[in-house]
């Protein structure tokens, strides 16, 4: 099933895959680094950064070079029919579900953590809820528009902050250097590569640009360059807060941001955290919430975007509040292996759509 | 028609902007600057609140009161009007947090607290439990000075008095944390709460104290030829920082004078430049001073074979006098006889941390984990027998 193209221009694409692969360093994922390595956290962050870039490149070289701007989905259902499309489909919208619950419910936590101390919890994700409505309501092209402001901005936010907090680092924190063992800071630790599992909704937006290898390029670069971020980020997390405490912290970016005195008048700098945390959890769950509707209607039919997303929303604020009986445990549990099937799948798709490549079209 | 459903969205969001559940009016809030924690005498904790007025502080020292009030006044010109000071009893720091509520009719807010002051009579788990609770209350910065004094951590919140300085908030912040005084450590609430959880829980704080009391410290200094502050006396009996109060395995063990606080900070590089006195070789009454820059902190390189530590660190040193002094022939001889002066007072300090104190204040492991490549290997090493028996190499190069 060919898709219609988008006249979507590098720089978006650039400013998309860079917000959606910075959003988890906001949260307490990237806490699991320290959990399992200790002081090899930033180890383990650079093999697992660069087992996800291997990923990237190889399913951003496959799929970016398909003539007729198919997606994942309309790729497994030439490949595996309408059962196939039907079954990835659900997984993904699955997938989306659970990844939006995880966010809003960090993101609220974070937004509460900073600004809303007194505010019940609910208060906040439906700051964030409504945000993604509306956001999501915009269409992917509108927000792959935003995109491009939001990038710049928080791209800025997270290196002034790192670069604040390296500075008064003290990097004997990062010894030894293999921390809890070899076993666990290269094995173990490669399990970081779910930190960069939502590129796989990349692969649902299509076609991005009508010149595939500017694409491929763009692609793979915003994911290095937040690749190299989230490296840096953990980094000055371990440098900056010793080990054993780093295991414990609550969201490392707001422990780090703590941690940034520039005198009296530039104390409070958790305004502008604030902003671009949240503009990136807004962003994200705009994502999210436009994806499912996208494929809820290419796989379903079901194209009335409002009709669609209202319950959407709605459906995900409850998970995510924890009103209906899934905990956040699971949720953050079932994200884990989730990732890998979808891997799996890009990785399965990646030879059978060899055949369908022209070299010609790259040019 | 979809425009203006999504329009009316971004509307209904900004009321929710508006912080209608974080309302603050800044004339209903009260605020501590500064928080005394010392051992109750019917509960667990007696906490004195010390809340900045600032109304008092914008009236200042020009009152337009009548002359009784003057005399008044006057009477209490050694009190600080600028803050009110409030001393509860209490099992537990928040049940004392609430009960401020019960007489205070404004809202307590602690985002401007600077100093928090330990009494060293209270026990281990109490310091390190506030110490902990404190850093993670969203209120409090992480920036927080931290000391601990050596009677009552109230009195010495109820005697400051600033000098120069009618902000006693900033006073506090000037004083703990940008201040040029040689004779602390200048220790933040998350670097104790770093040394208590990760580093062995040795660590050290400034000492509170009042400045009459300083001379009842015994003095560390048993080098000839050099010249402490310590039978120095400061006139004013306000309240001080001066000393360095030590923990070791988390529980405070002893403290140490101004002087070796100085060599603390020279070896961590916490002050760029200090000066020093030595006692002249030739006539020992006679003092020479030094302006000494602290170039780079001192470097350890550890030796586990012959059990030894070696120290080294660059200095610049510049005499300050006129003339060279009389016993000397160049100034070549005189800077040695300086260096050497200032190596034994090091390695002197160092033998004392390590062998009375046995506490690794430095931080001296962190650079040996360098060669250790999993924390299984370093925990089977026997750091504080290593450390505790280690001879100390000092080499001080003057550039």
């Amino acid at each position: 099933m060919s898709m219609p193209r988008s006249n979507c221009r590098t720089s978006e694409i650039f400013s998309i895959v860079f917000i959606l692969l910075a959003t988890k360093l906001f949260t307490n994922q990237s806490l699991l680094f320290a959990g399992i390595s200790g002081t090899g956290a930033p180890l383990s962050a650079i093999c697992s950064g660069l087992v996800a870039l291997l990923v990237i490149y190889i399913s951003t070289r496959r799929f970016y070079l398909n003539p007729d701007g198919r997606n994942i989905i309309s790729l497994t259902e030439k490949h595996f029919g309408v059962f196939g499309k039907y079954l990835i489909s659900i997984i993904l919208i699955v997938y989306l579900a659970l990844s939006s619950s995880y966010i809003l419910n960090e993101f609220s936590h974070l937004a509460k953590l900073v600004a809303f101390p007194t505010a019940p919890l609910w208060f906040a994700a439906v700051f964030f809820v409504v945000a993604a409505f509306a956001g999501a309501s915009a269409k992917e092209d509108g927000i792959l528009r935003i995109s491009k402001f939001i990038a710049p901005f928080l791209l800025t936010t997270i290196l002034v902050l790192l670069i604040s907090v390296l500075c008064q680092s003290d990097f004997l924190n990062l010894f030894p250097i293999l921390g809890t063992g070899a076993t666990n800071t290269i094995g173990k630790g490669l399990s970081g590569v779910t930190f960069y599992s939502d590129i796989v909704l990349v692969f649902l937006i299509n076609p991005f640009s009508t010149s595939p290898k500017t694409t491929k390029n763009a692609i793979f670069t915003a994911s290095t360059i937040a690749i190299i971020i989230n490296i840096l980020a953990i980094l000055t997390f371990t440098a900056k807060i010793p080990y054993p405490l780093s295991q414990d912290g609550d969201f490392p970016m707001y422990l780090l941001l703590k941690e940034v005195y520039y005198g009296r008048f530039f104390q409070r700098i958790d305004a502008i955290f604030l902003l671009a945390s949240s503009f990136c959890g807004m962003f994200s769950l705009s994502v999210n919430f436009c994806l499912i509707a996208k494929i809820l209607a290419q796989s379903f039919d079901i194209t009335h975007r409002q009709a669609t997303l209202f319950p959407i929303s709605a459906t995900i604020f409850l998970l995510s509040m924890g009103y209906l009986p899934i905990s956040q445990t699971t949720v953050s549990n079932s994200l884990f292996p989730m990732t890998f099937v979808i891997l799996g799948i890009i990785l399965l798709i990646y030879p059978l759509t060899r055949k369908g490549v022209e070299p010609s079209h790259e040019k | 028609m979809k425009n203006k459903f999504i329009l009316l969205l971004f509307f209904l969001l900004i009321p929710t902007l508006s912080g209608c559940y974080d309302d603050k009016e800044i004339d209903e809030t009260a605020y501590i600057i500064a928080l005394g924690i010392d051992k109750g005498d019917n509960e667990n904790y007696s906490y004195t609140f010390q809340f900045s007025s600032p109304l008092s502080l914008s009236n200042g020292e020009s009152g337009e009161g009548s002359s009784q009030e003057g005399s008044e006044k006057q009477g209490k010109s050694d009190e600080n009007s600028t803050v009110s000071n409030l001393v509860i009893d209490a099992p537990d720091f928040y049940i004392a947090k609430n009960m401020t509520n019960n007489f205070l009719s404004k809202n307590v807010d602690m985002s401007h607290l600077k100093l928090i002051v330990f009494s060293s009579q209270i026990d281990a788990g109490g310091v390190e439990d506030h110490s902990q609770l404190l850093l993670h209350e969203r209120e409090i910065r992480p920036h927080t000075a931290i000391a601990v004094a050596v009677t009552s951590a109230g009195e010495y919140i109820e005697n400051v008095n600033p000098e120069l300085e009618s902000n006693t908030s900033k006073y506090y912040e000037l004083m703990s944390l940008r201040s040029n005084n040689v004779y602390a450590p200048a220790k933040r609430l998350h670097d104790f709460v770093d040394d208590m959880a990760a580093k062995n829980s040795d660590s050290v704080l400034p000492i509170a104290v009042n400045g009459k009391e300083l001379k009842n410290f015994p003095s560390d200094n048993s080098i000839s030829g050099w010249i402490t502050p310590h039978s120095s006396q400061i006139s004013s009996s306000h309240s001080v920082l001066s000393g360095m109060a030590i923990f070791k395995d988390g529980k405070l063990s002893g403290a140490m004078d101004g002087d070796s606080a100085m060599i603390f900070n020279i070896l961590n590089r916490s002050i760029k430049n200090c000066t020093i006195t030595v006692a002249s070789q030739s006539s020992p009454d006679e003092t020479l001073s030094f302006r000494l820059t602290v170039l780079e902190p001192a470097a350890y390189n550890t030796d586990i074979e012959n059990n030894s530590i070696s120290v080294s660190q660059n200095f610049q040193l510049e005499f300050l006098g006129l003339r060279l002094p009389q016993g000397y022939h160049s100034f070549d001889e005189l800077y040695a006889y300086t260096q050497k002066i200032l190596t034994q007072r090091i390695q002197d300090f160092l033998n004392d941390i390590s062998r009375s104190k046995k506490a690794d204040i430095l931080d001296i492991r962190n650079h040996l984990r360098l060669r250790f490549a999993t924390w299984e290997e370093w925990n089977n090493f026997d750091w504080d027998s290593f450390y505790q028996k280690a001879k100390f190499v000092v080499n001080i190069d003057m550039v």
